[in-house]
């Protein structure tokens, strides 16, 4: 049995936000071969009230979100100075990883890649321990065209100092996994071995809530937005369907799930029309497997309105997968080039294009519900995480028993 | 023509074939009372007078009128039957009693009220006097026991739905619009002020969320906004515009200032005031109707003109965000309360004795969407210095002073001046008497209810059910 430990700066348990949901569809394609995983998550308690308490989970102290804030730090850049700082969390951290004697490490995003590397080079045994650098953007990209997590902007020399970091990672990698060709052609260069595992999903759970949303959202045609509070979602948002919602009829809505809502409200422009746009949009939080099948069935179109930021969308592979009509942009549809040509997915680069669209889905103007061929809907099974991470598992175990290249191992 | 007693049975019945109306379709005007009927048992204060006397000019028009009242709770619009609206109606005192009600509109081509014959008007107006009596009348007659009964309102094609009340509170506009999906209705909605839009830091904490939903779901559903003022239907034309939604057809309502005639006052009031020896300032207090400057002007002037200085009073209760003012002033002992008064809860003979007997009013509110008050004051031959912003000029008509509201050194010289001048203000006051005209709320309902017969055989004619556009 291979033992993997992964780590990043969230737990995993509960998923939520994209980046939870592939680290645990991970895991379970790991578990499914077999193997051993265990998730050393470093965040802050508030951010994740659903996840179970865990010795894998540590938290930030007080102090040190209080130094967050006053600096405008972020959760994940500065996660690592945490432990630089608090010897006990970090003894606690090393004790966990030392106890476990993982056969390989994932490193979800580049955060704590300065904990392990520390680790490695205070003891020979971690130096030989095969290293996976796997993430969902190119970070030092995204953090470049991000904001801080309180509207700051991100200094260049952060930026720097970050890309070292990553790129570091990624030539210390054994094997880098990127979702998309894009973020892949950028540590090419520099990487032994990568990998492209596009995010999926899992088959849609049973529907919940069918009553409440259906009373609450009677009289309302609507689109889904869902996304976490990942600040270029919320970005995207504004951009492409600001400044205001007010272009939309009394009866067309825009039901907001996920994190997200509470980037909107807090953003300067949406607070600029805020009654306009809460009066078209409902911001209903993050809600439970059940109530987002519900949302997702009842919806008439899905928007992916992403601007910025790399990686791909897992709420665009849940809507294509779904049959959902999709509004997205070019950026959001990366990754899924290979669907571009279904008549259930609009590219729309541009805020009129996107808003002109949405209005005309709203207004039954588009079939909401295009049929799909048989060979169209093969394809789309191409879309489930059991497809997208079939290759992961293998070449972690590969990685594990010390060959990098399973083709290699094979011969 | 055939003019229909509103007493005809078949008023209150969908199908309105029966109707002999010349060029005028079939009509039926549905009159929102949702605020009155809320304020019932509460003194009638601006949208609800406006809301009742829009109810009173539909009742007496002769047109095919049914009231409702809009239940938040249950989500749905009820009829009010004829003695309910009556009695709601019927509130503000003697204010039906000897109404005449505007012509209908039954030329053979649409007429403004200008240009109605004068002969025509007198003529009908005779005529409907005398078959309506008294509302007292109307009540008597119209009483059909069904018509107490919570009735669920039923929309037919060729409804016309007008409302006057406070739709930020209770918003039904996305039920009407989406009735307007399915029938052919139309919506006219009167709009005070777009203030929340403008200066939401001065407006009651939510109505920047409230508000804005109101006007947007306005703009959408009705097919016409009456504004109380040209600068309100400025306001409502530039934010339209600026937000780039549907366009409504824009038009003005007039508001009315009856004068009652002249009563002695109370006890009370008499003993507490000497007669043109106070001035006055009949507002709500909170920040936008600046209060404070007006503090500050006294406080000046008790330094430098205590001689001069005679009681300023105001009439209103304290209001969000003004529990700070009213302590100061209240702190302020040299000043409160001999020089600086606070009524409230005071009745309308009251009220009239204030206006009259004060040396000239005050109204430096920084926005409004009409100024009522100063237009009171005016109606009573009282000179007002009042703030030069927003609709109030329209108000004023030339006949007031003034004052850019945030200029505390002008309003304390020109307050000054006319406390040391009295021959000014009597001049002032001459001029009033002479040039101001009273816009009587009968005279203004006339117009609006021709207006709105104009505006409802012209949406009748090319009303469409088909979704609305996008932008202008």
């Amino acid at each position: 049995m291979v033992k993997i430990l992964t780590l990043c700066t969230y737990p995993v348990a509960v998923p939520r936000h994209g980046g939870q949901v592939r680290v645990n569809a991970i895991h379970q394609i790991h578990q499914a071969a077999g193997h051993s995983v265990r998730h050393l998550a470093l965040y802050r308690e508030q951010d994740y009230p659903d996840e179970p308490s865990s010795p894998w989970n540590i938290h930030f102290s007080g102090w040190f979100i209080n130094e967050l804030l006053a600096i405008g730090g972020r959760t994940d850049v500065n996660a690592v100075d945490f432990l630089l700082r608090d010897a006990d969390a970090r003894d606690r951290a090393l004790a966990l990883i030392r106890d476990y004697e993982p056969d390989v490490i994932q490193l979800e995003q580049c955060w704590l890649w300065p904990l392990i590397k520390t680790l490695r080079g205070a003891s020979e045994k971690f130096r030989s321990l095969p290293i996976v650098y796997s993430s969902q953007n190119v970070e030092y990209q995204l953090i470049a065209a991000a904001s801080g997590d309180h509207g700051r902007p991100v200094a260049n020399e952060t930026v720097t100092l970050i890309r070292q970091m990553e790129m570091d990672l990624v030539a210390n990698a054994d094997l880098v996994i990127t979702v998309s060709k894009a973020d892949a052609d950028v540590f090419r260069p520099v990487a032994r071995q990568v990998t492209i595992a596009a995010n999926g999903i899992w088959p849609r759970g049973p529907a919940g809530g069918q009553d409440y949303w259906s009373k609450e959202l009677r009289r309302y045609r609507f689109a889904l937005f869902v996304g976490s509070a990942h600040p270029p979602n919320a970005t995207g948002f504004v951009n492409l369907l600001g400044p205001s919602l007010g272009f939309l009829s009394p009866l067309e809505k825009i039901v907001v799930v996920g994190g997200v809502g509470n980037l909107l409200q807090n953003d300067r422009h949406f607070r600029e029309n805020i009654g306009q746009n809460l009066a078209r949009s409902m911001l209903v939080g993050v809600q439970d497997n059940g109530g987002l099948s519900t949302l997702l069935e009842m919806a008439d179109v899905v928007l992916v309105p992403i601007t910025e930021g790399g990686g791909t969308n897992i709420k665009m592979a849940e809507a294509l997968y779904n049959r959902k009509l999709v509004i997205c942009t070019p950026k959001a549809a990366r990754g899924f080039e290979a669907f571009t040509d279904m008549p259930s997915m609009l590219l729309c680069a541009t805020p009129d294009e996107f808003k002109g669209t949405l209005v005309k889905a709203l207004r039954g103007e588009i079939n909401t519900r295009p049929a799909l061929t048989f060979s169209q809907m093969e394809r789309l099974k191409a879309l489930l995480w059991s497809s997208t991470l079939a290759d992961i598992g293998a070449r972690v175990g590969y990685l594990a028993a010390g060959r990098h290249d399973p083709e290699q191992a094979r011969a | 023509m055939k003019i229909h007693s509103i007493l005809d049975t078949s008023a209150r019945v969908p199908s309105i074939a029966k109707i002999e109306t010349g060029n005028m379709p079939d009509i039926r005007f549905l009159i929102d009372l949702t605020t009155s009927r809320q304020y019932k048992d509460r003194n009638a204060v601006g949208i609800v007078r406006v809301e009742r006397e829009i109810g009173r000019a539909f009742l007496l028009s002769g047109f095919i009128v049914e009231f409702f009242h809009f239940d938040l709770g249950a989500g749905e619009f009820f009829k009010i039957g004829r003695p309910e609206a009556a009695a709601i109606l019927g509130e503000t005192k003697g204010a039906l009693d000897g109404a005449a009600a505007p012509p209908r509109m039954a030329t053979k081509t649409p007429r403004s009220p200008e240009q109605a014959d004068d002969d025509d008007l007198r003529l009908f107006l005779g005529q409907l006097k005398n078959r309506l009596g008294t509302v007292a009348k109307i009540a008597e007659a119209a009483a059909h026991p069904q018509d107490n009964d919570e009735v669920v309102l039923e929309f037919f094609n060729g409804d016309v739905i007008i409302s006057a009340g406070l739709l930020w509170d209770g918003n039904f506009m996305e039920l009407l619009y989406a009735v307007k999906q399915q029938m052919r209705i139309n919506v006219i909605q009167v709009v005070y002020d777009v203030i929340p839009t403008i200066i939401p830091e001065f407006c009651v904490p939510g109505m920047n969320i409230r508000f804005p939903k109101y006007l947007l779901d306005a703009a959408w559903t009705a097919d016409a906004l009456y504004c109380i003022s040209d600068c309100t239907l400025r306001d409502v034309d530039n934010y339209l515009r600026a937000h780039k939604l549907p366009a409504p057809s824009l038009h003005r309502i007039e508001l009315g200032t009856d004068v009652p005639d002249e009563g002695r006052g109370s006890l009370e009031i008499r003993t507490s005031l000497d007669a043109n020896d106070f001035t006055l300032y009949v507002s709500t207090i909170e920040p936008r109707k600046n209060h404070a400057m007006l503090f500050h002007v006294w406080r000046q002037l008790y330094q430098t003109d205590r001689d001069a200085l005679i009681p300023l009073v105001i009439v209103g209760r304290a209001w969000w965000n003004s529990s700070d003012l009213v302590s100061m002033i209240k702190s302020a002992e040299y000043l409160s309360p001999e020089f600086i008064k606070i009524m409230t809860d005071v009745s309308d003979d009251d009220l009239d004795w204030l206006y009259r007997n004060a040396r000239f009013t005050l109204y430096p509110s920084l926005y409004e969407g009409w100024g009522l008050p100063v237009a009171e004051s005016l109606a009573r031959g009282k000179f007002c210095i009042a703030a030069d912003t927003s609709s109030i000029p329209e108000v004023a008509a030339g006949f007031a002073d003034l004052i850019d509201p945030l200029d505390l050194v002008t309003w304390t010289k020109r307050i000054r001046h006319y406390l040391r001048a009295p021959d000014d203000v009597r001049k002032l006051e001459a001029e009033i008497r002479r040039g101001y005209k009273v816009m009587s709320w009968r005279t203004a309902m006339e117009r609006f209810v021709a207006s709105v017969a104009q505006e409802a055989q012209r949406l009748q004619g090319v009303a469409s059910t088909g979704p609305v556009a996008v932008g202008r």
